[in-house]
Order: C-alpha cells, then structure tokens, then sequence
C-alpha cells in the first residue's frame, strides 16, 4: 500500500481541509469513494436525502448509532431477508417432514409401544426445530450476502477522519461507480449540502504478500501433512509393538470383557462357566418349601421325572383338564401332578405381606389377570380387540381346580411359568412370590366367602348384587 | 438514541409539541353514550340466556354458557394486567402511549369480580351439575374425586376464588393509581416505585391466574389434569387481549379522533405481540397435547377424548386453523400489521377464535356434542355488554393516554426499522 492518508497534522493542508477537497492522496489510483463529513445527525439526513434526490443510487450514510428516518431519506427499499426466511423455513419443515417418514417409517421401521411410525404429532417438535434452524441460520447467511460480507478492506478506511464515524462524526460516501458521479459535480454537491471536510479515497494497489508470510504459509502446509501422513502409514503396515497411548484411561484395562475371546483357556473362552458342584453365595437354597414349593425330600421326586425342575411345565392347566369333556382324547398324565407340593405357607402370614402381595399383584399379574384375577386384564382385552391368534387367555383364579391346587404347584407356575405364560422366578423374589400367592389366595376366597367371613360391623354394608 | 430518566427531559421538548394532543384524551360525552346502551344490552342478554335456558338444558345450561362467557371477558383484564408489570419490568419506552390503555382494561376485573358471584353462590349453594366434585353422589363413586376432596370443596373454593379477586384488584388498582398519579408530575420516583414492585406483582399474578383456571375451567373434569393448563389459559388470554386493544385503538382512533399519538409503528408492534402471542398458544396447546397423546394413559387420554368425539372432532379442527394456522400466515407479513384494516380484520378474527377457544375447553363438559344456542348467544352479549359497560365505568374521565411519564418521549418517537 503506497499511498498516504491525508494528514490532519501536515502543515499546509489543515486549514485548506476545514472546508473543501482534500488533495488526492494517491493520484496514481483510480478514485473509489468520495467522502464526506457532517458533525451532526440532522445534517446528515438532509444531505442524504439531498443526494437521492439528485439521482444517486450508490451511495451510503454511516453513523455511530442508527438513526430514525434515514431509510427514507436515503430512498432504501425494505429488505428481501424475509423472504429468504420464510422460505428456508419452510424448507425446514419439509426436511424434518422427509426425514422421519423416510428414516422411521421406510428405511427401518421400529415399532415403539404401538405408537405409528408416523404420524404428525411425534414429527411436530423436530419439524418445528429444523424449521428454526434453516430460518435463523439462512437469516444470518442472507444478511451477510445481501451486504455482500465479509470485507476483508475498504478504501474508506483509508481516510483517518473517517476512524471518528465509531465515535462523534458522521460521513456520507458516494460511489464512484455510481452512474451519476462526476467527480468534480459530485464533490462541488458535497461541499454545497454543508460537509465539514470532504476528501477522496483511492483504490488500493495490491501488493504481492512478502516473501515471509509466503514461506510460513507453506511451511504450515508441510507440516499439516505429517500427522495425516503418520496416520495412513500405520494403518497400511503392521506391527508388533503395543498401541501407543497418551493417556492410559480406564477404557484399557488389563482384562477380558465379556464375549471376547482368550488364550488362557483351552476352549477360548474368556467368560468361564460355573465350576461343576460348587454353589456361589447366597446361592445356596437349600429349603425347598420356600424356594420351590416341594415337601422335604422333594427333589427326590423331581430327579424321578428325569427332567430338571425348571423344565418342567406344565402344558395343560389341572383345572382345565378336569373340566375337559368326557369325549375328548385323554391328554397324557401330567408329572407335576405325581410331584409333593406344600399345602401351607413356608413363612409367616401377616397384614403386611398381604399388603406387599396385592401391591406387587397389580404390578406384575393384573395387566393380564385382571385386577379381580378373572383373566381381564387390559393386555388380555387389547389382545382379544385386536384378534391376536397366538394369544392364549389366562385362566380365571376362580376355578374349581385352581382353588383346590397345593399352594407349593401355584409357586412353581409364578416361578418357571405355564403354558405361554412365562416364568417370572427371575423378576420376583421368592418372598413376594408368596406375598403375590397369599393376594392371590386372599381373591380366591372373595368370591366364595360365607357370610360368617364377613365382619359383624360390615354386613348391614352388602348389597346383594347375585342375579 | 436512548433517553434519560430524568424530569427534566419529559418536561421540555415533548411539551412544547405535544401539548396539543394532552387536551382531550379522554372519552368525555362518549362514555355516557356507549354506557348505557352497553348495560342495558348487557342485562337484556342476560336475561334472554337465563329465559331460554328455563326451556332447554335448565340452570346446568345457563351457568356454562354464563362461565364460558365469563371466562372469556375476564380474560381480556387477566392479559392487559400481564401486560402492564412486563412493561414495568423491561423498562420498556416503545409502549408508553399503549399502557393506560391496558391499565384501564385490566381495571374492569373490579366490577367483573360481582359477575362471578353467580358461580360463586351456585356452588356454595351444594350446586353439583357444573362441578361434580360438588356432588356427593359423583364423589362417593370416584376414588380419585375423593382423593382430591380437600382441595376440591366449596369452603376452599371460595376462599381462593376471593383471595384472587384480591390479588387482581390490588394489582390493577396499584398500577392504575400510580399511573394516574404520573400524570399530575413528571416525578420519575412514580416510575420507579412501579418497576421495582412489578417483579413481586407478576409472582402473585402468575400464580392467581394458574390457579384460576385450574379451578374454574379444569375442576370441570374432576378427574383429569394437566399441569400446563393455566399457562394454556393465560396464552390465550394475551391473544385476546390483544387483539382487543388494537380493536379498542383502531376504533377511538377512526371515528372518535382519540388516540393520535398512537401511531403505525405501535399498532405495529401491537400487533406483533398478537401474532407471537398466538404462536405461544399454539405451541403450549400443542405441547399438552402431545406429552398426553404420547403417554396414552387412561385418565389422561380421555379428557381430548371428549374433544375428539361427538362433533367436538370439528371445533378442534376449527380451532387448530383458526385459531393458529390463518391468523398466524396471515399477521407474518409485515403489511398485515400495519394496516390498520386488516389488523382490525385480524383481531377480530381472533376475538371470535379466542371465545370458540373457550368454549372448547369448557362445554365438553357440559355436552357430548357441540350445543350453540340462544343460551349461549345470550350468556356471551350479555357478559360482553356489561364487560363494557364496566369498560367505560372503569376508563370514567381519566386520560386514555399518560401525559407525563419520563418515557413518554421515546414511546412518540418509537419507529420500527
């Protein structure tokens, strides 16, 4: 850059400056702007308006602060940004809109509690989000190419009076691409609409960068290629040395994680399985009317049958098989039937375990038993609505044979499951296995009470509601 | 340009140019003319409600169609009171010239706070066809009515229901009452004073005005709940109040000549308000919407159930459109705002949608299909008829404009980009 901004402090041209053409700075270059100076807003907005009337189109004001009024003084149209918004929102919306149909409903379909894979009230928030997102972030991008940014210079920062526009001073520019400048017109215009100073700013003369910003420049490039090229030679070689880390973290650990594989042990695995005949902690489980329902010497039985204990099923509800009709084909002898179950409780009955035994009732059983225990429970219902053919219903608790079965073969079918039903031995704990048995037991007895059941003080309270 | 707090400034400069519009900015001979007629209607509606619901749907009929319509009035003072302390507490110099306005409505909550003793007396009364939980009968059958019966009583009722009239009378009296003071003197202490007690008032007035809609609109379904529902009232409260007050401007301004200092760039920013205001509906009743739709849970689900059903399908409808996607594509352009035509087009527009709102949040209750009839017509002319009648009383002499205020200044020279 050769040239040289006017100088206030230069002898000779202060007082020329005060009121009228600064000497060209540089009168090798082209001008680029003519630039002049007001000390009030008022002014400025005269002068603006003064030199849209005259015909300018190029042409700019600049001020500390925004001032009312100038828009219209300076003829400028209001902005198309809007439109810029209102498409890329909408643009938005069709993205976010494409997105889920094609990603949730088309490409990988994933059912989630039987909600539709698409539909617009789950698409609405991300609809309305990427709708922001395209509409601020096209505002922002619009603005900045509507006022043709980022500029990385202007001539205008060639003057040093023009540094006050930030502080006290306020300037008009105009254009010298402007196809009404003239230059001697235009700066005479200038100086008559009262400019405090008015001056010209120059093209700038583009120097070749020096010589060692070029070098640092392609120094950083070299180097910017070491590491990219470190990293493709070891992953195209081989090697036999440990992975090198910068900081050890918890992530290596020297040990085997699950399902990996390991030389240590003949069969490759590094998961082992329990060692045969060894029972771990707590695993022990040795009284059998508690933790199976079975009489003592129970298992005996069990060993009998030749299937292990948690295999054994049964297929055929008792109760059902009971009240099958005569004629049909006699299914074959069930072996849970043939096993010692317990008749009583192998703990100790109170108002709390019938408490904890209804709370965990309705939490695990009723969504299929029915809160009543009659099989009604809202699963049950959707699947009949729905007509789901391999649903098989639950039972009534309230069967003959239900209401007789030992309380020993109920623990089982809670514990390792009947028919589809499946075991739920490793949900529940075995104590409120028998709370749930003594609710289930307490509903039983509900609807096949005697009267004598009822507490004196409650039954002037029933209402015969039998048909 | 920003501007001083000082007396001073208000003093010079505004006075000198303005001094001609401070004369006559009240509604002089126009209150007696519009406050009659409005009584006069007001009760004859009322009357007419109360005759025709004797031959359809009885007392249960007349005091929905009386609630609905009483909720939608008292709505507008609700919104302006709002409006009037988040003035306060920005600071805001734009809408100086707009605050008396919004003063004066939300001051109509002292004479609408009588209208609620209909309600009020049939539930102390043990009337139980409008809030089941005070019907015995109903309660003794639902465990979860029982589980809310301390609450849910008419001893408790009534104190909250005072204790919010309570509140709102304080606060637009305090606000008012100041305000009329700072037109006496440009004391800037006045202005203050009201700024630092707004943070405190929004407070109580956020909490009354959740509360309040919880009694009085989701009680009606005892069972149900929502805990987004008073924000939900409160978001159509401020798009009713707005579109009333750029009703109100346009129309002192055209044929009464009131109001000049209000200009474009306020109705402006008015009715930008209402447009952000209607967006903020649409996303609170949407939000409720779907954390409901998605839990699908029973004793939450049945609530839009009624809303789904029975012919209420099309008011949802209605109000999804109406209420959000018309009104909102509409007042996105920036003309729409500044014509004082269609802004009125406008707020009208959402003054009708904001009842059918209303209505759609209380009378499933009352039926399972829409019931719109002269019970209703009436119950809503004649609470609007004395809602505006209690609209002049409340307005009386006092200026519809601050003279004095330290930011009056800056609100007459606001100017949109």
């Amino acid at each position: 850059m050769t040239s040289t901004p006017h100088d206030e402090a230069s002898p000779g041209t202060a007082e020329a400056a005060v009121r009228g053409v600064a000497p060209a700075a540089d009168p090798k270059q082209p001008v680029a702007y003519v630039l002049a100076e007001y000390s009030t807003p008022e002014a400025l907005v005269k002068a603006a308006r003064q030199v849209y009337q005259q015909g300018y189109t190029k042409f700019d004001a600049h001020s500390p602060f925004p001032i009312h009024g100038i828009d219209d003084a300076m003829g400028i149209k209001f902005t198309h940004l809007p439109w810029f918004t209102f498409f890329a929102g909408g643009l938005g919306i069709i993205t976010a809109t494409l997105l889920i149909y094609y990603t949730n409903k088309e490409w990988y379909p994933y059912l989630i509690s039987g909600k539709p894979l698409f539909s617009i009230p789950s698409a609405a928030p991300v609809m309305f989000e990427l709708m922001v997102l395209f509409a601020a972030i096209t505002t922002l991008l619009g603005m900045l190419a509507l006022n043709r940014l980022p500029l990385f210079t202007h001539p205008l920062f060639q003057s040093t009076r023009f540094q006050r526009v930030t502080n006290d001073k306020f300037f008009l520019s105009i254009d010298a691409r402007d196809p009404k400048y003239k230059s001697e017109k235009t700066i005479q215009l200038l100086t008559g609409l009262g400019a405090e100073y008015v001056e010209t700013c120059h093209k700038e003369a583009s120097a070749p960068l020096p010589w060692a910003f070029r070098t640092a420049v392609f120094l950083g490039l070299l180097l910017a290629m070491v590491p990219v090229s470190m990293v493709a030679w070891k992953r195209s070689t081989y090697s036999r040395e440990p992975r090198i880390r910068v900081i050890f973290d918890m992530v290596s650990q020297p040990k085997k994680k699950t399902q990996t594989t390991s030389t240590l042990w003949q069969d490759g695995r590094a998961m082992r399985p329990w060692v045969e005949g060894t029972i771990a902690k707590g695993e022990l489980k040795a009284d059998d009317a508690f933790y199976r329902g079975l009489k003592p010497g129970g298992l005996n039985a069990v060993a009998a049958t030749t299937v292990s204990m948690t295999n054994l099923v049964a297929n055929q509800d008792g109760a059902a098989a009971a009240a099958a009709t005569p004629g049909a084909p006699a299914t074959p002898p069930d072996p849970l039937d043939k096993l010692p179950w317990i008749e009583d409780f192998p703990l100790e009955v109170t108002p709390e375990l019938m408490k904890r035994g209804q709370e965990r009732y309705n939490i695990y059983c009723a969504t299929c038993h029915g809160l009543g225990g009659v099989g009604n429970g809202l699963v049950t219902i959707r699947a009949i609505e729905l007509a789901e053919g391999t649903w098989v219903p639950p039972v009534t608790f309230h069967s003959e044979g239900l209401r007789k079965q030992p309380i020993g073969r109920m623990f089982h079918s809670i514990s390792n499951g009947v028919r589809k039903m499946p075991g739920y031995g490793d949900q529940i704990p075995e104590r409120d296995r028998w709370a749930i048995l003594l609710y289930v037991r307490a509903l039983q007895k509900s609807k096949f009470a005697p009267l004598s059941d009822v507490p004196p003080e409650k039954v002037n309270q029933l209402t015969d509601v039998a048909p | 340009m920003s501007h001083a707090l000082t007396p001073e400034h208000s003093t010079t400069g505004s006075h000198a140019q303005a001094g001609s519009w401070k004369e006559h900015q009240t509604l002089g001979a126009l209150a007696g003319k519009i406050w009659l007629p409005a009584l006069v209607t007001g009760v004859a509606g009322l009357v007419v409600a109360a005759g025709a619901a004797a031959f359809t749907g009885g007392l249960r009929q007349f005091l929905f169609a009386y609630l609905t319509a009483f909720m939608y009035v008292l709505s507008f003072t609700l919104g302006s009171m709002l409006f009037v302390l988040v003035q306060h507490l920005t600071r805001a110099g734009w809408g100086v010239v707009i605050r008396r306005m919004q003063e004066l409505i939300a001051s109509a909550v002292l004479p609408l706070s009588i209208l609620f003793l209909p309600i009020l007396v049939a539930v102390l009364m043990g009337n139980g066809e409008v809030y089941q939980w005070n019907n015995p009968a109903f309660v003794a059958d639902h465990p979860l009515v029982q589980a809310k019966a301390s609450y849910l009583n008419s001893g408790w009722f009534t104190v909250r229901a005072v204790a919010y009239f309570a509140i709102w009378i304080f606060i637009t009296r305090f606000l008012l009452r100041n305000s009329l003071k700072q037109d006496q003197t440009p004391d800037p202490s006045i202005t203050i004073k009201l700024e630092e007690r707004s943070g405190p008032l929004i407070f109580l007035f956020a909490l009354s005005c959740t509360f309040a809609a919880i009694d009085w609109m989701m009680s009606l379904a005892p069972e149900w709940y929502s805990t987004i529902f008073g924000v939900y009232y409160f978001a159509g409260s401020m798009v009713g109040s707005f579109a009333l007050l750029n009703l109100l401007i346009i129309l002192l301004q055209k044929p009464a000549g009131l109001l000049s200092p209000i200009s474009v760039e306020h109705r402006h920013d008015t009715g930008k308000l209402m447009f952000g205001f209607t967006c903020f509906w649409a996303y609170i009743g949407f939000s409720q919407y779907m954390l409901i739709w998605y839990a699908n849970i029973p004793e939450e689900t049945l609530w839009f159930q009624a809303r789904q059903n029975g012919g209420w399908e099309y008011v949802s409808l209605a109000l999804i459109f109406g209420h959000f996607f018309i009104p909102a594509l509409l007042l996105l352009r920036r003309q729409f705002k500044r014509s004082k035509s269609q802004l009125a087009f406008v707020s009208v527009w959402l003054l009708v949608m904001h009842y059918v709102d209303l209505y759609w949040l209380i009378y499933p209750q009352f039926a399972p299909s829409p019931v719109f009839g002269l019970v209703e017509i009436g119950a809503l002319v004649g609470l609007v008829g004395l809602f505006v009648a209690a609209l002049v009383k409340a307005a009386g002499q006092h200026s519809l404009l601050p003279l004095n205020d330290p930011r009056l200044d800056e609100s007459l020279k606001f100017h949109n980009i």
